[in-house]
């Protein structure tokens, strides 16, 4: 089966009863990159549309409804990349920023740079007119409780008419991370990748993420054997040898075929294919 | 005063490369090994006084005996790299710890990792700027919390924790470093998308990140890089260095790297787990892997001058490349052989 885009809500464990809404809001996340795709628009721009719709859904770990740090803030990480230039931008530890991936995309566009972190990064919003917000707007109150449990971490990809790949990855990290911490997401090769020949979007416990490189190891593994399925699957298998935590992968291969795999309880993921198949999986 | 402690430096090394020998004839000890580098870059003997390039050899030489020496003592892959970086961090010659290159907006914001190729366990800081030694700062990352990189206040609010003193920035002055930030700003007028063209501190005098690769007598492998990162980049800025895979990578099956070089195209292309990537599902051997990564596959994505590479495999084989000019680099090899070189063809 060929799909064009594929998103996730996020490894972990969730409340059953929140699982039914969040399927529904990974279908809607893959629609809105799915209409991007299906008048010839940019994998890029799939997965940013894609994204955006999970941040500032208050269900997910990302933009709106992100998990809160040591000091009871949020600091969110994202990043995205661009399989067929590898070009890639993105963002860590900003406070204050409604869409993070919006600001990734900025890096890669607007600057020399791959990652800009803190204060820096949020002085670069401004100037490129990325929307900011009280930092406390994007703390959903109800859900606090909940964090403890989950990793939650949102992320997509895609492949558009003209054969280009891209992966997003957005998260506000660990509940109770230290100030400052920085996960896989915003680093390329570890939580988010894409290449002419993969691209991948990570979700799961961050640092050991970072340790085994992971979205890096699953586009080597796809390009090795070509089957996509196959490969999300070794890749967790390699993660969960190496390191005993949980986390979850969904991948595309070149010619749309997906792949997706994780040891959590649950990872929500949606995939849209151009001819209007659709496939959903918690 | 300085010949005199450059005749006395040669004279340790001999005596201690003498007595190497003894001890690796004997059959029952596993090797050590250690590499490091100051920095890849453009500069060529013309560029340098003698005192200066002599200057660099010496420092070199005291980073790779304090590595050594921990080896020697059967100490940690991980402590020796560690004190190596600490010495190249604390002499003002290159762009890391004291000697930092400045920020567009005149700062300096530190880089930093260190793994463990062993367990796979990291640590890194990004953006520090009042942190003396990044590379001990990431060291804590690595065994006191549970996570893999912190970044600027969050970062030194940890250092203050574990009682790591914060610095004036003041003390990572140099004049060097500051004519360099104001040649760029100068230049920045001009519109260009060559990263080289925008960053010409960047490539007129290295990009002087430092690491370092050990092999200890338990057969464990330990990288690290530390670096100020570019002259007048963004503040904020990120480059490979604090980051696992890019510019820093170790796992005692296949080998320990460290990245010097532009650091936008080591992260694009997770150079460093590429190497490691070459050696195991390929079976390539360290040296192959380590030139086509920088001969080939780095240059073909960014042209020529965009960085160099060090690395050790497990049985503390060791490869260095680069496409530019020259780098700083030494090793002190398994038979306990001294080296130390900047140049290209040396």
């Amino acid at each position: 089966m060929t799909f064009s885009i594929l998103v996730h809500g996020g490894a972990g464990e969730v409340s059953p009863d929140s699982l039914g809404a969040r399927k529904h809001g990974c279908r809607a996340a893959a629609e809105a990159g799915a209409v991007i795709l299906k008048r010839g628009g940019q994998a890029l721009d799939a997965v940013q549309a894609a994204v955006e719709k999970l941040e500032n859904n208050p269900l997910f770990n990302a933009g709106t409804g992100s998990t809160l740090n040591r000091e009871g803030r949020v600091e969110t990480d994202a990043a995205i990349m661009d399989g067929s230039t590898l070009k890639a931008g993105a963002v860590a530890a900003v406070s204050g920023i409604r869409n993070p991936i919006q600001l990734a995309r900025a890096v890669m566009e607007h600057s020399p740079h791959i990652l800009l972190a803190g204060e820096g990064a949020y002085r670069f919003a401004m100037l490129h007119g990325i929307e900011y917000c009280d930092p406390s707007e994007l703390v959903v109150p109800a859900q606090r409780s909940h964090w403890e449990k989950e990793h939650g971490t949102v992320g997509a990809v895609a492949l558009d008419a003209h054969g280009r790949l891209a992966a997003a990855t957005s998260t506000g990290g660990i509940f109770d991370k230290f100030p400052g911490r920085v996960g896989d997401t915003p680093l390329i090769g570890c939580g988010t990748y894409a290449d002419t020949n993969a691209a991948v979007s990570c979700t799961g416990s961050g640092e050991d993420i970072i340790r085994t490189t992971l979205a890096r190891h699953a586009a080597y593994l796809l390009e090795q054997d070509g089957d996509a399925m196959a490969a999300a699957k070794q890749a967790i298998i390699y993660f969960a040898e190496r390191t005993r935590s949980n986390a979850g992968i969904i991948l595309m291969s070149r010619k749309g075929e997906v792949g997706f795999a994780r040891n959590s309880v649950h990872m929500p993921v949606c995939a849209l294919g151009s001819s209007g198949d659709i496939f959903l999986d918690a | 005063m300085r010949n005199l402690n450059c005749i006395l430096l040669s004279a340790c090394i001999l005596i201690s490369s003498a007595s190497m020998h003894a001890v690796n004839a004997a059959p029952a000890s596993p090797p050590i090994a250690i590499v490091i580098h100051g920095g890849a870059g453009t500069f060529s003997p013309k560029d340098m006084t003698p005192a200066l390039e002599s200057e660099y050899r010496a420092t070199l030489r005291q980073a790779l005996k304090t590595g050594y020496a921990v080896l020697k003592k059967d100490g940690t892959s991980l402590d020796a790299v560690q004190a190596a970086i600490e010495v190249m961090e604390d002499s003002p010659l290159f762009n890391a710890g004291k000697g930092s290159v400045f920020t567009h907006d005149g700062k300096h914001e530190m880089d930093a990792s260190i793994m463990d190729g062993s367990n796979l366990k990291a640590g890194g800081v990004a953006d520090v700027q009042h942190i003396k030694n990044p590379i001990a700062l990431a060291r804590l990352v690595m065994d006191k919390t549970p996570h893999v990189l912190l970044v600027a206040d969050g970062a030194e609010k940890f250092a203050v924790s574990q009682g790591m003193p914060l610095m004036p920035a003041s003390y990572f002055y140099t004049q060097q470093r500051w004519d360099e930030l104001q040649r760029a700003l100068k230049k920045e007028g001009n519109k260009t998308t060559a990263l080289e063209e925008q960053y010409p501190g960047a490539t007129v005098h290295g990009f002087d990140t430092v690491g370092a690769v050990a092999l200890d007598r338990y057969g464990n492998i330990a990288a690290g890089t530390s670096t100020g990162g570019l002259t007048n980049k963004l503040d904020g800025r990120v480059g490979d260095s604090p980051l696992t895979g890019d510019g820093t990578y170790a796992n005692n099956a296949t080998c320990g790297a460290s990245g010097t070089g532009t650091g936008e195209y080591y992260m694009r292309l997770n150079l460093t787990k590429d190497v490691s990537d070459l050696m195991k599902y390929k079976g390539w051997p360290l040296k192959k892997a380590v030139n086509y990564e920088i001969n080939d596959k780095l240059v073909k994505f960014s042209g020529k001058n965009s960085g160099g590479l060090i690395a050790l495999d497990r049985n503390g084989n060791i490869a260095t490349a680069f496409n530019t000019t020259g780098m700083y680099r030494g090793w002190i090899d398994t038979r306990g052989r001294v080296v130390v070189k900047i140049f290209k063809g040396e």
